[in-house]
């Protein structure tokens, strides 16, 4: 069903299937025709080299958000983590 | 059970929360994107890792076997939040956007003029870690739950991408069309409401 949304030929390939392309092509190797077609369509249109970028920056901003957060547990629920741990151990 | 020894490759789980708790909750938190639930997963994990005890056996660092069964616990979490009848693609067209609100059929799917993407060159200098979260974490919300779990955890490692489709059963064009319609819906969210253009 998926599929058959993504079968693109070469005199309708559009947008949809270039950016599906970008995303496909971060976690598999494209077959020589994607790659010509995606790239041959890059060239042509600016929005779907706005997309490709984007597509990237999002990887790296969420990734570098993740690194830069600090994150931490209330003192409280430590507390209670604690005193679970402590219960459970003693079965 | 005897905690105080130090050998190597032992546990020792009076001191999880001192060493890991932190670690665990923001790996949860990042991943379900919900402050209560990642407290209970983190719970969750200690209280399974207790239970699991004689399965340690060293080989991975204690705090890389707490981070796996964290891990399975979240997977868990998406796996019963997603409707037991309905394929995540089947899901996604009552919850998302549909493909037609990006692009256009008519022209062979060209970006509609309204969904095409904006030049994001603002976005390099402008990026403060924590106003950027706060406004993904928004978009995220959006999202079909299966697609959120989906989306973060390969966001946040690449090499999980294949673990990905198989704990959350799908193929890899599944997976793919996910992932093309999160990141549409994602960077059309960002665009308006984080970097506002």
């Amino acid at each position: 069903m998926e599929l058959k949304e993504h079968t693109h030929k070469w005199y309708t390939f559009g947008c949809k299937d270039a950016t599906y392309l970008t995303v496909k092509g971060e976690y598999e190797k494209l077959s020589f025709s994607e790659k010509a077609q995606l790239n041959f369509h890059l060239m042509m249109c600016k929005y779907c080299r706005f997309f490709a970028t984007q597509n990237k920056k999002i990887n790296s901003f969420f990734r570098a958000s993740y690194d830069k957060t600090e994150l931490k547990l209330s003192d409280n629920k430590k507390e209670a983590l604690n005193q679970l741990i402590t219960k459970n151990l003693k079965k | 059970m005897e905690t105080g020894s130090h050998i190597q490759g032992s546990l020792n789980p009076s001191k999880w929360v001192d060493l890991y708790s932190d670690y665990l909750y923001k790996y949860a938190y990042y991943r379900v994107n919900n402050d209560e639930l990642a407290q209970d997963l983190v719970q969750d994990c200690f209280l399974a890792a207790l239970k699991a005890q004689d399965s340690y056996k060293g080989q991975a660092s204690e705090k890389t076997w707490l981070v796996s069964i964290l891990k399975n616990k979240i997977i868990d979490h998406y796996k019963k939040a997603s409707t037991r009848n309905e394929s995540p693609l089947q899901l996604s067209t009552q919850d998302a956007p549909s493909y037609d609100y990006f692009f256009d059929k008519e022209t062979n799917g060209h970006w509609q003029s309204e969904s095409k993407p904006k030049d994001w060159a603002v976005a390099d200098n402008n990026f403060d870690a924590k106003e950027f979260y706060k406004i993904l974490e928004k978009c995220l919300g959006q999202l079909p739950e299966k697609w959120k779990g989906v989306f973060t955890m390969s966001l946040l490692n690449d090499a999980e991408a294949k673990l990905v489709c198989k704990e959350f059963d799908l193929s890899s064009s599944n997976f793919w069309v996910i992932m093309h319609r999160a990141k549409l819906q994602m960077r059309a969210c960002l665009e308006k409401n984080w970097l506002k253009l």
